[in-house]
């Protein structure tokens, strides 16, 4: 192996060092700043996740109707468009999250009563943990527009 | 403000979409991204409404319980109302 192939996996390392521990700081400076009252914190099953991500939701989206309807953003048409656009991308998701949970429900229902089985359990699971993820980013621009608009 | 939640949000997409080179954040995304949330709607009101439903969370929690069919259903029927205020015709702009 050449000196410059060395020099080259040296520098690609510590970029990749570095990328990673900005990104880790970055995010423990938010989780920090942001760690009260964080209700997926306190959260300990999937389903008690689940509740906390869409109950979350359903703050901001609340916040969302609030501002419209108080008339605060009637001069600021282009920020309520944002901010319907953005509960436009986030609902479905959360609605699919709500779904997988009514999913994860009834199958622990059936499991309990002895018709389910652990395989259904488990995939009802695994659906729950995906949406509750990945509600969690489609909410994230609903959460922003509606911060960016508060008076 | 803004632009640091949006570099942060961005940076967490790509990190939620990229396990394998992110094992050790991954695990946290979850609470990462909630607290996201949580900071960036600390408005007076926001947070209030938060505060009571993290403590609503931790009765649960600590009470051992999952919520219900009808705990979701509350948050559901909350939820399209807020929806259809954001859809509807009049005041929208």
């Amino acid at each position: 192996m050449s000196t410059e192939m060395l020099l080259r996996i040296q520098q690609r390392s510590l970029a990749g060092w570095l990328i990673g521990s900005g990104t880790f700081l970055i995010a423990s400076l938010i989780f920090l700043l942001g760690c009260q009252s964080n209700p997926v914190a306190i959260a300990k099953t999937p389903l008690q996740s689940a509740y906390a991500v869409y109950g979350g939701f359903v703050i901001v989206e609340e916040q969302a109707a609030q501002l419209k309807k108080s008339g605060a953003l009637a001069s600021q048409p282009v920020i309520l468009d944002e901010i319907i656009a953005a509960d436009r991308l986030a609902k479905p998701s959360a609605d699919a999250l709500l779904q997988a949970t009514l999913d994860a429900l009834a199958a622990q229902h059936a499991l309990s009563a002895g018709n389910g089985s652990p395989e259904k359990m488990q995939i009802a699971t695994d659906n729950l943990t995906h949406w509750v993820t990945q509600a969690q980013i489609d909410i994230l621009a609903l959460t922003s527009a509606v911060q960016g608009a508060k008076p | 403000m803004n632009e640091v939640i949006s570099i942060a949000a961005g940076l967490l997409q790509v990190l939620a979409v990229a396990p394998a080179s992110s094992s050790f954040l991954n695990p946290h995304i979850d609470s990462i991204l909630l607290a996201i949330s949580t900071f960036i709607t600390r408005g007076e009101e926001g947070l209030t409404d938060f505060t009571d439903f993290a403590n609503q969370l931790t009765a649960m929690v600590t009470a051992d319980k999952d919520p219900t069919d009808q705990d979701f259903a509350e948050l559901k029927e909350k939820s399209d109302a807020a929806h259809n205020i954001l859809e509807s015709i009049q005041g929208s702009g």
